[in-house]
């Protein structure tokens, strides 16, 4: 899956160049923040590292406030 | 300029990288397959095992290579305690992958259905190769004997008997029995299913595959049988049932009749947690052959037909009815039936339903119309020794 | 640099919520087994339900003609609240992205491709995604019509294949289950298939609009997706019976029995088909509506720049948003349909009424400006 990503990211690299060549610098800033935060997603979930899920979070939310319905028996 | 190497770049990385990548884990090449036919499960000599068989059909290939007398199928055979791990001990033997899509039919051996077969339907129910309309058929003796009779119509043991299965079931859709029926009738608190029971005989040094009658499962377990007499008086019972033979015998003859067409509506009552099925039967038939009757003729015979065929479909119906009452087995859907009119009812007393069961009050009102008696009228001698 | 200049006609903009509506069909798993065999009391509830919160979307679309639900958000709210609310559209644009990108890559994993990983899937169906984004809302929406007919054919030829199978004691008896499944199965009824049309508000300022409106085509749009989902669930009640929520793809199970002739069985590769091609276009319509909302949250110049980023990061994010299937029905019926209601109901319900009370404040100043 390494591969797979690295192949990916670099498409992905070489695919943003031209375009934000043509950017305003703001734009270059924030796209190249995402860029890095995305790419450190994708490397750690390749490594199989757990990351912090914010869906599960907000589920927790639900069942602590006691809102969730209960599991079918 | 650039640009465009880029791109193209890019574009034949992306095509290489997929090109690896995909349709290479899921090919399946009609070579390197095993198209297994039939399936059969019986009970191991060990406690707790099933032994399971599979029919292959050969490629016709293999056939020509292969000297004359050698059987049209593979038939092999593994044991182990569940369903799946005996697979993979026939996955060692075989060449080829198994596949199990156009599995025809699961044949369930005597002893194992008397065990039980709950177990060993998860896998069937789970795996995503097997279907639901695969046909189900209980061997009276082992599946593994009955598959493994070489017919000589046909090439496959396994493709005959869904054949089989097939032609009874346009006859009545209660002559034959898929996984979902089965799973229907087993996941319905109340109900028992019928299964066909199938036998391997001998005629004229052929071997040859027949039914000879129902298997009644109840909780998963085989606990009694039809024979063909009493399944024609469950399969009258149930209705929507056509070109069944029914014989009635008379003081001057007796006559053979066709049904053309045959409806039955069950109207279930129930008082005081006492349960009564009133059972209305409207049958149409047609005259096939008649013995005797010397010198009556057809008109005056016509109203007589009816009211004896009426009887005998009544009293078949009634017999068999009380064959399952003995087995405690609920065949017919009457719990179901009592469920959907009286919902409320039905949750206090399905616990003890097999026990209603046998004291269930079943009447029948039989109305037969004898539509058609064929080319002829009156028979040659009924015409003889006109009076 | 391309912003979003295309446009797509009214038409186009119902079959898009229609065919958004139909890929949910095989969703049912998420309620039958609650409501067993009065789940078609659940679905017809579900169309009923999300009327109002379609009234509540045209309501916000009417008042801010020409805007996203970003930009309204950041009118009605302000720069900063705006901000943290389109924040959490965008969270929840992007779960919804995560979970059906999943459901398509399991749906062919599990029938067709059993043994390719399902990364390979999912990518593959990311890659043709973002060529159509790339292009903007016309190519995004291009064939809806298309789809949308062929879901309905499917549908009805399926249901005549089966014919003869159908049992209507199957329906019997109403209303066995606890009130409780009945109150649960409905919610979920709602959120699932139809309050996700929240997500049209990202693509309502790019409808050419004429005289009649947007309203009628909306509720065309649920009312054929509508249909078509009960269709669905009304075959596999007739057809399967008691059995019908033992399994985790009903419509599969049913449309495997179809047979048109003696040769002519196993037609269920036709439905699969079908059906990944709706959940496709699901896809495609949350990726495009993930990219434009980030795209106008941070202003970016062209949606071309996070059309990788998203699509990676959701690719990534689907690999571990559930640790198992099981995880992921068990999260649907307890935790999902409460979370989305909040998206789906509370947030835009609450925009409305926030931006109708700051207009008079408005209109005041204009009158003490004129007077």
């Amino acid at each position: 899956m390494v591969y797979v990503f690295m192949v990916f990211a670099l498409i992905a690299f070489f695919y943003l160049l031209p375009l934000l060549k043509k950017s305003p610098k703001r734009d270059r800033i924030i796209v190249a923040a995402i860029f890095v935060f995305v790419l450190a997603v994708c490397a750690l979930t390749a490594q199989g590292v757990e990351l912090p899920n914010p869906l599960k979070t907000a589920e927790d939310i639900v069942k602590a406030i006691g809102l969730s319905y209960p599991p079918l028996k | 300029m650039k640009t465009r190497i880029l791109k193209t770049a890019v574009f034949v990385l992306m095509a290489c990288v997929f090109m690896a990548m995909t349709g290479c884990w899921d090919a399946h090449e009609l070579n390197r397959i095993s198209i297994v036919a039939g399936l059969g499960v019986d009970a191991a000599e060990t406690e707790d095992e099933y032994s399971v068989s599979i029919q292959i059909g050969k490629s016709s290939q293999k056939q020509n290579e292969g000297d004359e007398k050698s059987e049209p199928f593979i038939l092999i055979e593994a044991s182990d305690k569940t369903m799946i791990m005996a697979l993979e001990k026939l996955r060692l033997k075989n060449s080829r992958k198994l596949f199990f899509h156009h599995n025809q039919v699961l044949v369930i051996g005597a002893a194992q259905a008397r065990k039980g077969i709950v177990p060993l339907l998860d896998f069937f129910l789970r795996d995503r190769e097997m279907r639901l309309e695969t046909w189900i058929v209980v061997a009276q003796n082992t599946a593994h004997e009955l598959l493994k009779v070489d017919l000589v119509q046909d090439r496959i043991t396994a493709i005959a008997i869904a054949d089989m299965m097939e032609r009874e079931s346009k006859n009545s859709p209660h002559l034959a029995t898929n996984l979902l029926d089965l799973v229907s009738a087993l996941m319905d608190e109340g109900s028992a299913a019928a299964v066909p029971l199938m036998d391997k005989s001998l005629e004229s040094d052929k071997a040859k595959v027949s039914i000879i009658g129902t298997a009644i499962f109840d909780e998963g377990r085989m606990v009694g049988k039809l024979n063909m007499t009493e399944t024609n008086g469950f399969v009258l019972a149930k209705g929507r049932a056509k070109n069944l033979l029914l014989e009635v015998g008379m003081d001057e003859g007796s006559a053979v009749l066709c049904f053309t067409m045959i409806d039955s509506k069950a109207n279930p009552k129930l008082s005081n947690e006492k349960a009564s099925v009133s059972l209305d039967i409207n049958a149409e038939l047609l005259v096939i052959e008649l013995k005797g009757f010397d010198g009556i003729s057809m008109n005056d015979l016509h109203p007589q037909i009816e009211m004896a065929a009426q009887d005998t479909i009544s009293g078949l119906i009634e017999d068999t009815f009380k064959k399952t009452q003995q087995y405690k087995a609920d065949i017919y859907g009457f719990g179901t039936a009592i469920h959907r009119k009286y919902p409320r009812e039905w949750k206090a007393i399905k616990d003890n339903w097999r026990d209603l069961y046998q004291d269930i009050k079943l009447e029948v009102k039989t109305k037969a119309k004898v539509t058609n008696t064929g080319k002829i009228a009156d028979s040659l001698n009924m015409q003889e020794n006109k009076k | 640099m391309k912003t979003e200049t295309g446009r797509i006609s009214s038409l186009q903009y119902m079959f898009c919520i229609a065919c958004f509506i139909q890929s949910s069909a095989l969703l049912s798993s998420f309620f039958v087994p609650l409501t067993k065999q009065d789940s078609w009391m659940s679905v017809l509830a579900g169309i009923l339900l999300a009327s109002p919160l379609l009234m509540i979307y045209l309501g916000l679309m009417r008042r801010f003609p020409g805007k996203t639900l970003i930009e309204i958000n950041e009118a009605v709210f302000g720069r900063v609240f705006g901000f943290v609310v389109s924040l959490l559209y965008i969270w929840f644009m992007m779960s919804l992205f995560t979970l059906n990108l999943l459901d398509i890559g399991q749906l062919v994993k599990k029938t067709i491709m059993v043994d390719t990983p399902l990364i390979a899937l999912i990518s593959l169906c990311i890659l043709v995604c973002a060529y159509a984004v790339y292009h903007g809302i016309r190519v995004v929406a291009r064939y809806s019509f298309v789809f949308a007919l062929l879901a309905v054919f499917v549908v009805i030829t399926s249901t005549l294949f089966t014919l003869n199978f159908w049992r209507f004691e199957n329906f019997l008896p109403m209303f066995d289950q606890s009130v409780m499944h009945y109150v649960q199965s409905m919610h979920l009824a709602t959120t699932i298939p139809f309050g996700e049309v929240v997500v049209f508000l990202m693509i309502a300022p790019y409808v050419q609009r004429n005289k009649k409106g947007l309203a009628r085509y909306a509720f065309g749009g649920l009312l054929i997706g509508g249909m078509t989902v009960l269709g669905v669930v009304v075959r596999d009640t007739a057809v399967l019976g008691n059995v019908l929520s033992f399994f985790s793809i009903p419509p599969f199970e049913t449309q495997r029995m179809a047979v048109l002739a003696e040769g002519l069985n196993r037609l269920e590769i036709l439905y699969i088909i079908i059906l990944i091609v709706l959940l496709f276009f699901k896809v495609l319509i949350l990726y495009y509506v993930s990219v434009m909302a980030v795209t106008q949250l941070f202003k970016l110049g062209s949606h071309r720049l996070v059309i990788p980023l998203a699509g990676a990061l959701c690719v990534a994010y689907a690999t571990f948003i559930y640790p198992s299937e099981i995880a992921h029905v068990i999260a649907a019926r307890g935790e999902t349909a409460q979370l989305w209601t909040v998206f789906q109901l509370c947030l835009p319900l609450f925009t409305l009424i926030v931006s109708a009370a700051r207009k008079p404040p408005k209109k005041q100043s204009k009158s003490a400006e004129a007077a």
